[in-house]
């Protein structure tokens, strides 16, 4: 029992000393927080995404277990720390892709391909326990959660590529870059070839579709303008008129 | 305007000066301006005699509450002429598969019993199933406790009965312009006499209507001259390719048949025990191919569309080879023959002949007007709504606008109201638009669940279709909203 306790904490102190950083004297409770779920997400891929996660960082850190108290939302604190991350990701990898092309500034294309790409190599140390995130994404009290952030990171992905548009492109765009970039992302959880080659097939494949298909977007468009024409005229055979 | 001045006038000067006596001369000048003009006035004028709006002037002339109201049918055609088939074997390619809800409507109209019923056929069953996948659903009229789910009917034959029915039976009620075209573009009475009544000019005469009805169909010049409102959706890039074959008539024909191609569905609709009617979903090269060939080789075609994988279909109708489809189809189902229990698979009737003449293509498009009315005009039928033929709704959906729009007149009748005034209008918008956009969006998204070979989208519509067709409660509940007898909202 003894040799057991001491080589678990022999462990801990070794992961201890792995950590990327400490919390420092005198923190704030939000930093305290933030510091706790950024350790709990390097721990993802030991736990999973758990509430024990969550309680090992704490541990980790030297505080009771019972800090997960600080992550009222469990897994989903952790997974956000995660999307919150990815932009950032990807904002760096913009602005090395900018570095890279120096005068010739890159393709609406080339910039949203190069994203997603960067995003999910973002992934990588994680992949293998995302299908428990997925699970937990999917939950209905989850979903808007789980939609915000999906909308957040393709907007911001055709953001930094330059898109301007203003009018149902702009929801068309969105939802069909949604589509590959989330397909892509499962294809992930399961792709096992050296270096994920057969998942990069996978997104430039899927590009492809859209691009062939530039009457998806327009498919896309036309089904959107048909409800909204729909419900416009609704509204006006009940006299509201607009 | 000066007419009724001089008649006033005139009027003053004849008579002693009394209160009295300048009102009789005031009403004696109106009655004097009416007749200075020569435009005819009608409180209903229905512009369009289709089978919409013919069964819209059957609806009024049997309305008691509009017994004294004014009702004219105008129509470019000549409304004397009745369609009679060649022989008895013959059939119109313009066929439509009514919902019982509609056949209840002509019912009443007494339309339905002047058609003789070799000319109409109730099918109890539909099959419909996917060429990508083995996904099928089978509907069945006894599930719903009907005698039907729905009725073959040509619309020649249609709007011949409705037309005698009028003739026979209404002719004092309504006013029947035949041969009657009407100078475009529509425009409104503006002399202020009237309340911006529109104003059909037809050469010979005018006609001033209180409320106009738009029935002329597709290209309505009601909805583009008065209403003018978009006419939004989208175009299919298909076309329907109808035919009327001769089918094998030892199985008996009272079932409805639905393959989805990739390309578009596939429906074979029964008419009689030996004959059915063919509307095929397709590109309009494959179309105008298939609509070219000989009789025995569009014969095999059409066997082998029901049947075969989509790819060796894509084969027949594409343009790289040129084959003799006829002799293909024969050695291909000599293969078949060997790997297909053909007592367990269901197939639809073997087709043995085409008509002549009868393959026929038109361009299929989605249309939805955003207003059904404006300012005394109101459309229904066609004028409103275009939808794919996938689920035999056209009609329907434009004898539920006419039946809708008779109730709301007889309504507004029945308390006095301005026929025309929008408040009435309004009422029928409000009821129908959105029981039509329901169904057009529901036809629509079919199509396109339908309209692809992608793996995954084939693999989950197979998945619903299968869990559909197991699903009673639910596949009750869309039988109903589909046969008319339940709104779909």
């Amino acid at each position: 029992m003894r040799a057991a306790t001491t080589a678990s904490m022999a462990a801990r102190r070794l992961a201890a000393a792995r950590l990327m950083s400490t919390i420092p004297e005198g923190a704030n409770i939000n930093e305290i927080r933030q510091q706790l779920l950024r350790t709990a997400l390097q721990l993802v891929p030991e736990y999973s995404f758990t509430d024990k996660t969550i309680s090992e960082a704490a541990k980790l850190h030297e505080y009771p277990s019972t800090l997960r108290g600080l992550a009222p939302n469990g897994a989903r604190d952790v997974i956000e720390v995660l999307f919150e991350d990815g932009i950032e990701h990807i904002r760096q990898a913009h602005a090395e892709l900018l570095a890279v092309s120096g005068e010739k500034k890159p393709g609406m294309t080339k910039v949203v391909t190069h994203l997603s790409r960067a995003r999910l190599e973002y992934m990588i140390p994680y992949i293998r326990q995302w299908p428990d995130a997925v699970q937990l994404l999917a939950h209905p009290t989850n979903l808007p959660f789980a939609l915000h952030h999906l909308h957040k990171l393709v907007d911001e992905m055709w953001h930094l590529a330059g898109d301007k548009s203003f009018d149902t492109n702009y929801y068309s765009k969105r939802a069909l870059l949604a589509g590959v970039y989330t397909s892509t992302e499962l294809f992930m959880t399961k792709d096992q070839s050296p270096g994920f080659e057969q998942t990069w097939e996978f997104l430039n494949a899927r590009f492809r579709d859209t691009a062939k298909v530039g009457k998806a977007a327009s498919d896309v468009k036309t089904t959107l303008e048909w409800g909204a024409n729909n419900l416009k005229g609704i509204l006006m055979s009940r006299g509201i008129r607009f | 305007m000066l007419p009724t001045l001089a008649a006033t006038a005139r009027g003053l000067a004849a008579r002693p000066w009394t209160a009295a006596a300048t009102v009789s001369a005031t009403r004696a000048a109106v009655t004097c301006s009416h007749r200075a003009f020569s435009t005819d006035y009608a409180d209903v004028a229905i512009l369009g005699s289709g089978v919409a709006g013919a069964a819209l002037a059957c609806a009024l002339a049997q309305a008691p509450e509009l017994a004294a109201h004014k009702i004219a049918l105008i129509d470019s055609a000549d409304l004397t002429r009745r369609y009679s088939p060649a022989t008895d074997d013959h059939w119109s390619n313009r066929v439509v598969s009514l919902t019982p809800r509609s056949v209840q409507f002509l019912q009443d109209l007494g339309v339905w019993d002047a058609i003789p019923s070799t000319r109409q056929h109730p099918y109890e069953h539909m099959k419909v199933w996917d060429a990508c996948s083995n996904g099928r659903a089978d509907f069945s009229a006894e599930t719903v406790s009907s005698p039907a789910i729905a009725y073959m009917i040509e619309v020649p034959y249609l709007q011949s009965a409705l037309l005698e029915v009028l003739s026979a039976q209404h002719a004092d009620r309504i006013t029947v312009h035949s041969n009657a075209t009407v100078a475009t573009p529509l425009a409104r009475d503006d002399s202020g006499d009237t309340d911006a009544y529109p104003l059909l000019d037809l050469g010979s005469e005018k006609i001033a209507a209180r409320v106009l009805v738009g029935s002329d169909g597709a290209n309505s010049r009601v909805r583009s001259d008065l209403v003018r409102t978009q006419f939004f959706g989208r175009d299919y890039g298909r076309v329907g390719l109808v035919a009327t074959v001769a089918i094998d008539p030892t199985q008996g024909n009272a079932t409805a048949w639905q393959r989805f191609l990739p390309t578009g569905p596939l429906a074979m609709l029964p008419l009689s025990d030996t004959h059915s009617s063919l509307v095929w979903t397709l590109p309009p090269a494959m179309a105008a191919k298939a609509a070219a060939l000989p009789e025995d080789q569009f014969v095999a075609l059409v066997n082998a569309a029901f049947f075969y994988p989509p790819a060796e279909l894509a084969v027949f109708l594409g343009n790289e080879l040129d084959l003799d489809i006829a002799e293909e189809v024969e050695w291909r189902d000599e293969v078949y023959e060997h790997g297909v229990d053909l007592d367990r698979v269901v197939l639809p009737p073997y087709v043995e002949g085409v008509q002549d003449g009868s393959r026929a293509a038109f361009p299929l498009r989605l249309r939805h007007s955003m207003e059904y009315t404006a300012h005394r005009a109101v459309l229904v039928g066609d004028a409103a709504h275009l939808i794919h033929p996938l689920a035999g709704q056209g009609l329907n959906l434009g004898l539920g606008d006419v039946e809708c729009l008779s109730r709301t007149f007889r309504d507004a009748a029945s308390t006095g109201q301005d026929l025309g005034h929008a408040h009435v209008l309004e009422t029928y918008a409000r009821e129908r638009y959105p029981v039509n956009a329901a169904m057009l969006t529901a036809c629509d998204a079919l199509h396109h669940l339908f309209g692809t070979d992608a793996a995954p989208v084939a693999w989950i519509r197979s998945f619903g279709l299968n869990r559909f067709n197991q699903l009673d409660l639910v596949k009750r509940t869309v039988m109903r909203a589909t046969m008319g007898e339940v709104s779909m909202l």
